[in-house]
């Protein structure tokens, strides 16, 4: 008997004391003294995911540089067109058009996981930059001019970041060669759906995927122009509305160890 | 020295968790240091570990520590008019508290994650069962 009334008191000192701290946490309380604790396990975690990453993702050498090369071609080839599309609108001076700088700030990815790390794609990455380097919720990240995603969650000294491969993100984009107009949306897969495109939108496989441009007053949201990825196969059917792509990103996202904070102009 | 090598265990567990696999290994570790040691201490551990795992995912504090301490009640509860140190109750309890786990946490593929992690615990019960038994003295 005496044994149960511990067993049922202990619990219901440690639920008291779970709630206590999950209701205070909603309303910010604690998030100093958390984000210390946090820091302090900070360099154990990215010893573990930096330990456990490169043998969970043996890629042979050769194919690896290839796709690389390859995302850096697709690369200029983007910016070339995007000069070429700015060229024109300054000549035609339809359009205002202007080159905008932005800011970047490197962090490295401490914590990315994943259900078959190498085989599925993770959802979101820690990262070790937090609100003490100036990073916000909504702020885009960035790797090499692609879309990686966007800051879901900041503490002091780490964020996370939430892909564009995770099926809660969702954002306006369009296609480089025709400025078709859709949505883009994860699908916890490397494969993302271009979707809500016109039907009289011209949109074939092998187009470049851009954004279209969220960003707000402050900096935050996705800059326009980022490369989203290409265009891996179209459906049409005429008795739909719209018509819909998949689109395969450039990006490697379980081999990513560093990656880029927008942090506005 | 076992609850120095079970706080380290637990410790990577915790570190695996947030780095690199989303399969839940802190709620493996706990269900199975409950069944075979069926004492009250598991709460306040498993308080600590959901505390440090929330700390370094970056949700919501204390969201797994609540978790997983309802869940330990109820195995605990089981444990009253139940046997829980057999194969079949490890592998349907953890593959229910990985299920709801996961389901709750708005993971992916929950149900072949729920599956290898239930998977894991049998193959981990049966390995702790055999050290236990050669091993009178290696007690929790």
């Amino acid at each position: 008997m005496k044994k149960r009334e511990n067993f049922i008191s202990i619990f219901i000192l440690f639920l008291a004391l779970s709630l206590i701290i999950f209701s205070l946490t909603k309303f910010n309380f604690f998030n100093n003294l958390f984000g210390v604790i946090g820091n302090i396990f900070s360099p154990l975690q990215e010893a573990t995911f930096q330990t456990f990453q490169p043998i969970l993702n043996l890629s042979e050498g050769e194919k690896k540089k290839l796709k690389e090369e390859n995302a850096s071609l697709i690369r200029k080839l983007a910016n070339q067109k995007i000069l070429e599309k700015e060229n024109e609108a300054l000549r035609d001076q339809f359009q205002t058009a202007a080159i905008k700088s932005l800011t970047l700030l490197p962090a490295k990815i401490i914590g990315a996981p994943n259900f078959i790390p190498g085989v599925t794609e993770p959802l979101i990455f820690i990262i070790d930059k937090g609100a003490a380097d100036g990073v916000r919720v909504n702020q885009a990240v960035i790797y090499k001019d692609n879309l990686v995603g966007r800051i879901s969650e900041v503490v002091q000294t780490r964020s996370k970041v939430n892909l564009i491969t995770n099926t809660s993100s969702s954002f306006p984009a369009k296609t480089l060669r025709t400025s078709a107009i859709g949505v883009v949306k994860g699908t916890a897969e490397r494969q993302l759906i271009f979707q809500n495109i016109m039907q009289t939108a011209d949109i074939k496989e092998k187009d470049i995927v851009v954004t279209r441009g969220t960003q707000e007053l402050n900096g935050d949201g996705f800059p326009p122009d980022l490369i989203v990825g290409t265009i891996a196969s179209v459906e049409k059917k005429p008795s739909n509305l719209f018509q819909s792509a998949k689109i395969t990103s450039f990006l490697d996202f379980s081999n990513l160890s560093i990656v880029f904070v927008i942090k506005g102009q | 020295m076992i609850y120095f090598f079970l706080i380290i265990a637990i410790l990577l567990l915790i570190f695996l968790e947030a780095s690199i696999i989303t399969i839940p290994l802190i709620l493996i570790g706990v269900l199975l240091i409950a069944v075979v040691s069926k004492k009250s201490w598991i709460f306040p551990l498993a308080f600590l570990a959901g505390i440090m795992l929330d700390l370094t995912k970056l949700n919501s504090i204390g969201e797994t520590s609540l978790f997983l301490i309802i869940f330990l009640f109820v195995i605990l509860l089981y444990d009253r008019k139940f046997e829980i140190k057999t194969l079949p109750f490890i592998y349907f309890s953890s593959f229910l508290g990985s299920f709801i786990y996961l389901a709750f946490s708005k993971s992916h593929h929950i149900l072949p994650q729920a599956i290898i992690s239930s998977v894991i615990s049998v193959f981990s019960f049966m390995i702790v069962k055999k050290l236990t038994k050669k091993d009178s003295k290696l007690t929790l």
